[in-house]
């Protein structure tokens, strides 16, 4: 009767550490995991803040530009992007290279251009 | 007339059809197994219960419980030994080998060769040299009418002789081979690498709180191997074959994970003996995710609690995205090793998607890698189940402690979600507890589902893929946690 209630008890005991340990060990995993994550959104959103406050400062020189779209000057077919041209602010270098290629596709064969100024409406 | 009728008759006792209404000799079992696939095959057809998988399985079980098709035949490997025919040609260099041939090297003493030929009276037993048909001289030991090449004489009178054996291979069946995959492991984080693929762990990163709910939602799984153990307390448990062990009782309990990849990977690992069924059973829960978890979930919580609505979730940058899975890689293979197939898989995937600079095989991982995954492990697994290991009373229990783990899982994410809106002063929703078991996007959505039914204006899904996809790496957390206590 000894031995039956021992093994009951070993059985029970075994099975309710494996619990403990599972809880604890998935809790502790996916805890760190918290921790990790919240301290580097933490200092992604710190450099994020660096980058706005450095950001408003360095475009403020560029003027102020009528809304017109895209104006191509033909002057070469090998030079879509003058080192002059304006560009309004928040208009992305993608943007910039995919119209200016969009203007070089349409362009007539031969004849040069480049673009002056590209403005969002 | 006679010698055709025995033909037939032959060719008719030869048949699948014969075995099968042989009932006396267990074909009724097959009979039932056959019901059971085209069961499944219509709930995965008319009803779309996780058609993608449960289609390949019915029908894998189907095959293989279709008498003498062999699909899921083993491939043997059987040692012959030469006849005297073929050993008279080995010795001769005229031996024609298609097989592969292994030596087996034994000794014989002069002396005991004397006392043989004392013993018949004649001389049966004695040495020849002779060349064979490539021009070498061998030397032959003729022993009883069976000849033998020696390889070796030694001064002290000793004479090694060869047995030559050829290997034959039995073909396999075809089921068999591609099983190998699961039985190896392989399957399974490759599904990982693909789901990896798929998943944005956005909502995750934007509230890291999440990922407690994904680990409360693991509760199921221990505390059924907790009430699987403990059928072994029962006086019949030996007796009805119900007695679990360790192994056994982590396999079952990984159901409640309510992640199939996960659950096929650490049974196969663990107690493989039991695949056909846990597979069977954690899709079918998976399947039946909008049936089982809304009671529970509207048991657990107030009208009140339900209708909370969740503040909009931060954007999350890329970089914040990118670096995640490297970190989640690192911090789980380290902390627990035998996670890392799983994990590994999973966070490869994600990080070639989120990097963006793989865009062809990140594409090929989670359409071509992944369908042809899919089917592999699908149909293999359903082959698993043939009559004899599934028709078992073990198989009903496992699927009663499969759903036991489900409930509980989904319990103990809701559990955690109370305590969350009660710490957060009810910011949170406890309904997306519920979407800590896994289930990709399953789950996610009938929190969001439960959520509208009591305010139609409020939009849960996005929070309750966060615990979503949390308990995908909770439960590879879970299954890496059995692997190393049991493995």
């Amino acid at each position: 009767m000894n031995l039956l209630a021992n093994n009951v008890a070993q059985l029970l005991g075994d099975a309710g550490l494996t619990i403990i340990i599972g809880l604890v060990v998935v809790f502790s995993v996916l805890v760190l995991l918290v921790v990790v994550i919240k301290v580097f959104g933490e200092i992604m959103s710190r450099l994020d803040r660096v980058e706005k406050a450095v950001a408003p400062s360095a475009p403020a020189a560029a003027p102020a530009v009528a809304p017109v779209t895209a104006s191509a000057v033909a002057v070469g077919n090998t030079a879509p992007v003058s080192s002059s041209m304006e560009i309004q602010n928040g208009i992305a270098d993608e943007t910039v290279a995919a119209i200016s290629g969009a203007i070089a596709c349409m362009a007539p064969a031969g004849k040069q251009y480049a673009v002056r100024r590209i403005v969002k409406k | 007339m006679q010698d055709f009728i025995n033909a037939l008759l032959e060719l008719w006792n030869d048949s699948g059809i014969a075995r099968l209404l042989n009932l006396e000799n267990g074909g009724w079992k097959n009979l039932i197994m056959i019901a059971i696939a085209c069961v499944l095959l219509f709930l995965a057809i008319k009803k779309q219960f996780e058609p993608l998988l449960l289609l390949p399985i019915a029908f894998g079980m189907l095959l293989v419980n279709l008498p003498l098709g062999g699909v899921m035949d083993p491939q043997r490997n059987s040692m012959v030994a030469f006849t005297q025919q073929e050993m008279v040609q080995y010795v001769d260099g005229t031996y024609e080998q298609v097989y592969p041939v292994y030596e087996q090297e034994s000794s014989i003493t002069l002396e005991d060769i004397e006392q043989a030929n004392a013993y018949y009276g004649r001389e049966v037993y004695y040495l020849e040299q002779k060349v064979n048909a490539q021009g070498d001289t061998v030397t032959v030991l003729h022993a009883n009418g069976d000849v033998y090449k020696v390889v070796d004489q030694s001064l002290d009178g000793t004479i090694t002789v060869v047995q030559p054996y050829w290997q034959h291979f039995e073909q396999g069946g075809l089921l068999w081979y591609l099983y190998q995959g699961v039985k190896f492991g392989i399957y399974p984080p490759l599904i990982f690498l693909g789901i990896g693929v798929m998943t944005d762990f956005g909502p995750l990163l934007s509230n890291p709180k999440s990922f407690l709910l994904g680990a409360a939602a693991q509760l199921g799984i221990f505390i059924t191997f907790f009430g699987a153990r403990c059928l072994n307390l029962l006086p019949f448990a030996e007796e009805w074959g119900i007695a679990f062990t360790e192994t056994q009782a982590a396999s079952i309990a990984i159901i409640g994970g309510a992640d199939g990849p996960t659950a096929i990977y650490l049974t196969s690992k663990l107690a493989p003996e039991l695949l056909g069924a846990i597979a069977i059973a954690a899709y079918s829960y998976m399947a039946l995710v909008p049936i089982i978890q809304p009671p529970i979930m509207r048991a657990l919580t107030t009208k009140k609690e339900r209708s909370v609505v969740m503040t909009q979730l931060r954007t999350v940058s890329k970089t914040e995205k990118i670096i995640f899975p490297i970190i989640v890689t690192i911090l789980c293979v380290l902390l627990l090793p035998s996670a890392a197939p799983l994990i590994g898989m999973l966070m490869l995937g994600n990080l070639m998607r989120e990097s963006g600079v793989v865009e062809r095989i990140s594409k090929t991982a989670q359409n071509e890698l992944m369908n042809i995954v899919t089917i592999f492990l699908g149909v293999t697994v359903g082959a698993t189940a043939n009559a004899a290991s599934f028709l078992k009373p073990t198989t009903l229990l496992i699927i009663a402690l499969g759903l036991i783990a489900f409930c509980v899982g989904t319990a103990g994410g809701v559990m955690l979600g109370k305590v969350m809106y009660a710490v957060t002063g009810g910011k949170v929703n406890p309904l997306i507890g519920s979407a800590g078991v896994s289930a990709v996007p399953m789950a996610a959505r009938v929190s969001q589902k439960v959520g509208q039914q009591e305010n139609p204006s409020n939009f849960l899904l996005m929070h309750a893929m966060g615990p979503n996809v949390a308990g995908v790496i909770g439960s590879a957390v879970a299954a890496g946690v059995l692997l190393s206590m049991f493995g």
